[in-house]
């Protein structure tokens, strides 16, 4: 490793970073156009190469992790005495609750990356950290989109504590034809509102004043019909008359937190506790997903850590038949790949984080729902395959590795299920490329009118299995990395191209080919997941942190075992569905629902 | 030769069989078997025309199968043990089995395999088998193996599936060259294949009970939609209804919800007797159903759309249905929603009345609480005669406060 060549691209990275540096003392630079979805359409930003924070001296940062000391002593003392223990108090005293409240308020007035890296230690605690993060993403709205008044109604009283704030989005039946059965109406003349309806899996913080997020549906006054239909944020004090905590959801995992039904019987609204404008929920609730899938991988990748030590420190005291069990090769590939999985999670999670402290208004709407998604998938990967490597035992109730995988199971559903998360990251995708892909789209699409264009086609030389690139990445990071950022330029291209297939053989059906989208959703994560371990290997060596060069092997195989990801997935996408299987899986359904199940008969009927 | 001759033959003996399909099922497996015989023997064309006449031009036999008093499976086996005990010769064998298959369902015991054995074993074992290589070629026996031939059609007929015993028994018979055995194989061959190949399987056996057989009826038109409800009303709950009878009712919750959302300025209708046949019973069905939504029909027209542009893909949040060309307006056709009407129930009652009908329209409302009229709506009630092409109309007013 090193420098075998002189690289005026060093230089040149240097120099964005200095750029950027700049900028950040002023605050933070204009956006620039959004990473991942320009993945699809086969762009590349090299200036979000290097990893965010790289070079701030004196920022927010350091003072922050100063700042978590006493946290982190307060958690690691707290699970040897008793975990019960932590009670809202401790919290607040703690400040945990104003971690992200501006300083006009009272508050740290941290930004992302900081208030995500001071929120850590208590997300150690997945129980706690579940309550915590949902109070802080209500924050995170407030302080984006609430008004000044409302900042200054809520903000100091949420910042101290007084007032924990929640999410109430989710139902538990939610109706046939429409977003939610909460229901909320316009009293003429008067400007108020009245809510109807009932929320479920809301976290609760037992016996405090709460302040609920509510998501309505709506009606726009003079647009009749379901043209008219929208959804309106609320914000609810549960001290008002006609909001009642119902009965406690027991849940497979987080059995330290409360989850609750809450209901709202004719709950009378002002006007100043709507967010946003009404009826137009829906472009507040990206912003309000946004920061809860951010806040929500931070929970599930303290678990994916803590689970990875606790299975390295099994793994080194047991030994089984004489034969260290860290010894086994089946353990250490297991190991190794929670290992990168969990580099890639934290990756993905403080380049997400650092995009939208250092960008201002920086559209990361697909970097934080891939950062769900991949950490979800793997925490809950790497708690079920702990199973194996633990054995029988690992089942006992009350054993780590049981709780472990309650937890990864509980977070893995907990509000939006993994699979609609894999379609909204796909069609985001396919939005974002839609838009930039339309004409040479219809052009592929009619190809008898538009000869040229398919001569070109046909003329291009580039393929699946082997992908002409111009991207330069690897001259963006150290050396060492060259082959890793050769992984991501072709997968990129692939991903390209595969898009572009995929609509030009489907047209704007293409939102109903479910199956493939779920192969485009893994397919921009695993290249996010190289794309964020490269770049912070990359800083991590230039900047000569500790086991730097571990990391560097690390980012080599998450990019390898990405790239082979991506090209069988992609290959699977070129196939098409009759030669992937696709097109046998439909057809069995028809009849799986048909017979309302299994249809199969026995293996040993009998018929002549 | 002689084989392609036989070949036409049974190319002219499904043809006429085919002929008269539209009939009921027995009679369809009234097979005229004089055919090969008269073909054979007189070659006098009336002969043919005579059809059933075949077993009376055979002086030599009685029909003891016309003349049994008791028809039930014993006699019927006690006859074919009686005839094979009368003498040792067997004389007349091959007309005795075409009479005792004409005669099968009469006896009830067309569908029973033991039965077909016992007329094959009529045969006598051995004589029949070809030992060299011509007799194997040109039909050893031909008329014998012609009996047996049809009487293997018969069983094929009525979907009577062979088993291995009569393999055996055709082997000794025949022995491995003869035609029976090839009709036997080919019959093995596809019988299995075809026996299951139903998607609406009925139970075996089917039952006789008329309302047993409606349920199954209004059961398999309702696998159209996955969710549909069957319900079996007796209008004895109603205290005005005329009629006592049963009323077997399918809707689903989107018919329902199609209903609910139907205009009250539209008229609905209710229409039949149309025929559904399960097995060989024939049950009317009504249904109840309104004018097609033509402006909604084609506000779904998918030549509208233009299926080339992409730069306008959505994106649901909180993951709720995820988005379809159709329906960017969250509208969906539904399988009910046919170019000639809206079905929204369908229903076979005992009588088939025009009573038991307006019955059943006050028994949904009872069942579906979704099912509001909102006040009273008119329902016209059109019963076509299904025989004479007479339409019998009648406009009732129906309305939940009427209970």
């Amino acid at each position: 490793m090193g420098d075998r060549r002189r690289r005026p691209e060093a230089a040149k990275n240097r120099a964005a970073c200095k750029r950027r540096r700049i900028s950040r003392n002023n605050n933070s630079c204009p956006a620039r156009a959004p990473l991942v979805k320009n993945f699809f359409i086969g762009a590349v930003d090299k200036e979000l190469l290097p990893y965010p924070g790289g070079h701030s001296p004196r920022g927010h940062v350091p003072a922050a992790e100063t700042r978590c000391c006493p946290l982190k002593n307060y958690f690691s003392e707290c699970k040897e005495q008793e975990p019960e223990q932590t009670s809202g108090d401790n919290l607040k005293q703690l400040g945990l609750y104003s971690l992200n409240v501006p300083t006009d308020y009272d508050g740290r007035g941290y930004g992302w990356s900081a208030s995500l890296m001071a929120s850590e230690p208590d997300s150690a605690e997945t129980s706690i950290g579940l309550g915590l993060q949902a109070h802080r993403v209500v924050v995170d709205l407030l302080r984006e989109v609430g008004t000044q008044q409302q900042q200054q109604r809520y903000l100091p009283a949420l910042g101290s504590g007084q007032l924990i704030a929640t999410e109430a989005i989710y139902e538990y039946a939610p109706p046939e034809d429409d977003y939610f059965c909460t229901q909320a109406t316009l009293t003429p003349g008067s400007n108020s509102w009245l809510l109807n309806g009932e929320k479920a899996y809301v976290v609760c913080a037992p016996g405090e004043r709460q302040l609920f997020l509510v998501l309505a549906q709506t009606q726009q006054p003079n647009v009749p019909g379901s043209l008219g239909r929208g959804t309106t944020i609320f914000l609810v004090d549960s001290q008002q008359p006609g909001v009642r905590l119902g009965e406690q959801h027991p849940t497979i995992g987080c059995r330290g937190t409360q989850m609750r039904r809450v209901h709202f019987d004719n709950v009378q609204i002002s006007e100043d506790q709507v967010v946003g404008l009404p009826h137009d929920g829906n472009r507040h609730s990206e912003k309000l997903v946004r920061a809860s899938r951010l806040r929500s991988s931070l929970v599930g990748l303290s678990l994916a850590k803590r689970l990875l030590n606790e299975l390295t420190q099994f793994s080194v005291d047991t030994t089984q038949c004489g034969v260290h069990i860290k010894d086994l090769e089946i353990t250490r590939v297991h190991l190794s790949r929670a290992m990168c999985s969990v580099y890639a999670m934290e990756s993905m999670l403080y380049l997400t984080a650092g995009l939208l402290d250092e960008f201002q208004g920086q559209d990361v709407t697909l970097e934080s729902a891939i950062t769900k998604y991949y950490t979800l998938k793997q925490l809950y990967a790497i708690a079920s395959d702990n199973l194996g490597i633990v054995g029988p035992k690992s089942l006992h109730s009350g054993q780590p590795t049981e709780l472990g995988l309650r937890d990864a199971a509980q977070l893995y559903t907990q509000g939006e299920s993994i699979d609609t998360l894999s379609m909204f990251i796909a069609l985001t995708g396919l939005q974002y490329a839609g838009q930039a892909m339309n004409s040479g789209v219809r052009k592929s699409r009619n190809p008898l009118f538009h000869p040229g264009h398919i001569f070109g086609k046909f003329l291009e030389t580039t393929s699946v299995e082997n992908p002409k690139t111009k991207m330069q990445l690897s001259e963006h990071v150290h050396p060492s990395l060259d082959a890793a950022a050769q992984c991501i330029e072709q997968s990129v291209a692939r991903l390209q191209m595969a898009v572009e297939l995929m609509f030009t053989r489907h047209g704007n059906a293409v939102v109903e080919r479910q199956s493939e989208m779920q192969r485009l959703a893994e397919i921009s994560t695993t290249i996010y997941a190289m794309w964020a371990s490269v770049a912070r290997a990359s800083r991590s060596y230039c900047i000569g942190l500790p086991l730097a060069d571990h990391e560097l092997l690390t980012a080599t195989a998450v990019c390898s075992q990405g790239r082979d990801v991506v090209k069988t997935l992609c290959t699977e996408i070129f196939g098409g569905n009759f030669v992937n299987n696709d097109n046998n899986l439909v057809r069995l359904s028809n009849q799986l629902t048909k017979s309302k199940g299994y249809f199969a008969v026995h293996p040993l009927t009998f018929n002549f | 030769m002689l084989r392609r001759a036989q070949c036409l033959l049974r190319m002219h003996s499904t043809g006429r069989q085919s002929l008269c399909a539209g009939q009921r099922v027995p009679a369809v497996l009234h097979r005229n078997y004089s055919a090969d015989e008269t073909n054979s023997n007189s070659g006098n064309p009336n002969a043919k025309r005579a059809g059933t006449g075949g077993s009376k031009s055979l002086p030599a036999v009685r029909n003891v199968f016309a003349a049994a008093q008791d028809k039930t499976k014993d006699t019927y086996l006690t006859m074919v043990e009686i005839f094979q005990e009368r003498d040792v010769h067997r004389r007349n064998h091959v007309e005795f089995i075409y009479a005792a298959l004409k005669h099968m369902p009469d006896f009830g015991v067309e569908n029973d395999l033991e039965v077909y054995k016992a007329l094959i074993n009529v045969m006598p074992k051995g004589k029949f088998i070809p030992t060299n290589l011509f007799q194997a070629e040109f039909m050893h026996y031909p008329k014998q193996q012609q009996c047996i031939i049809d009487l293997l059609e018969q069983m094929e007929d009525f979907g009577v599936m062979p088993d291995y015993e009569m393999e055996a028994m055709l082997l000794n018979v025949f022995g491995n060259k003869g035609h029976p055995l090839r009709k036997y194989w080919r019959m093995m061959y596809w019988m299995p294949k075809f026996k299951n190949l139903s998607p609406w399987p009925l139970p075996n056996p089917v039952p006789d009970d008329t309302l047993e057989i409606a349920k199954l009826a209004v059961e398999r038109m309702c696998t159209v939609d996955l969710r549909s409800q069957i319900n079996v009303f007796d209008t004895k709950e109603l205290k005005d209804a005329v009629d006592e009878t049963w009323i077997v009712s399918g809707m689903s919750p989107e018919q329902s919800k199609l209903l609910r959302e139907h205009s009250r300025q539209k008229a609905l209708y209710i229409e039949g007797p149309f025929h559904i046949w399960i097995r060989n019973r024939r049950i009317n069905y009504f249904t109840l159903r309104a004018d097609a939504d033509t402006e909604f029909l084609a506000q779904l027209d998918e030549r509208q759309l233009d299926e080339d542009d992409v730069s306008h893909i959505e994106v649901p949040f909180f993951g709720r249905p995820p988005p379809r060309r159709h329906n960017q307006l969250g509208k969906l056709r539904s399988v009910h929603q046919q170019d000639d009407g809206t079905i929204f129930a369908i229903c076979a009652t005992g009588t088939s009345t025009k009573d038991s009908l307006l019955s059943w329209i006050r028994l949904l409302e009872g069942a579906w609480q979704s099912f509001h009229w909102r006040g009273p709506r008119s329902v016209q009630v059109h019963i076509h005669s299904a025989y004479q092409g007479r339409r019998d109309r009648g406009t009732c007013l129906c309305s939940s406060d009427q209970q």
